[in-house]
């Protein structure tokens, strides 16, 4: 049990500390998965160089986008997530999933733009690396 | 040992005493390591270097 629930002072310091590592935690591992998913690209483009010689390029792309876009929505927080998932693949409107997610309409419009602008940061990010 | 000492111990490494700490968050650093369903140990490795950071760092 890393969480303490009386609320002493050591609780208190020691669920200070939790959420201290627990912050750090999250952090690394972005940046980790971050790294992870550059290492991955650049190792598969190479190792299948001869393959991709025969295959259609547009083909390629798409393996290679959607494999990105899977990793990068592994990374967003699941709400998040859920709300992009729920309104671009279902079709539900913004006001149906606030009232799923009993939080506001701008919330979830929020939600959704922020997790949009984070696909696109992490996507991007590869995009304009040369 | 209250958490606070056994910080404190941890802080001037203590082996017993960063053990202590470590046995208490290892749950955690196994479930942020946890990938696609699969214990990644890279990641795991990473995550104990923080915690190990963290101790060092943190002001009590």
């Amino acid at each position: 049990m890393y969480k303490a629930n009386d609320n002493s002072e050591i609780s208190s310091l020691q669920n200070q500390f939790t959420a201290y590592l627990s912050k750090s935690i999250k952090r690394r591992k972005i940046q980790y998965l971050i790294s992870m998913n550059k290492i991955y690209i650049y190792e598969t483009d190479i190792d299948n160089y001869q393959n991709y010689l025969s295959v259609q390029t547009d083909y390629i792309q798409h393996i290679n986008d959607s494999d990105m876009l899977e990793r990068a929505l592994i990374i967003i927080k699941e709400k998040e997530r859920y709300i992009l998932l729920a309104h671009v693949i279902e079709g539900k409107t913004f006001s149906e999933i606030a009232i799923e997610l009993h939080m506001g309409y701008k919330g979830v419009a929020a939600a959704y733009y922020r997790a949009l602008k984070k696909l696109r940061k992490i996507i991007g990010g590869y995009e304009n690396e040369f | 040992m209250n958490f606070k000492e056994l910080l404190l111990q941890a802080k001037e490494r203590k082996p017993f005493a960063i053990a202590e700490i470590f046995n208490m968050y290892q749950p955690l650093l196994l479930k942020e390591s946890i990938i696609e369903g699969s214990l990644d140990k890279d990641l795991y490795q990473e995550l104990c270097i923080i915690f190990l950071r963290c101790i060092e760092l943190f002001r009590v």
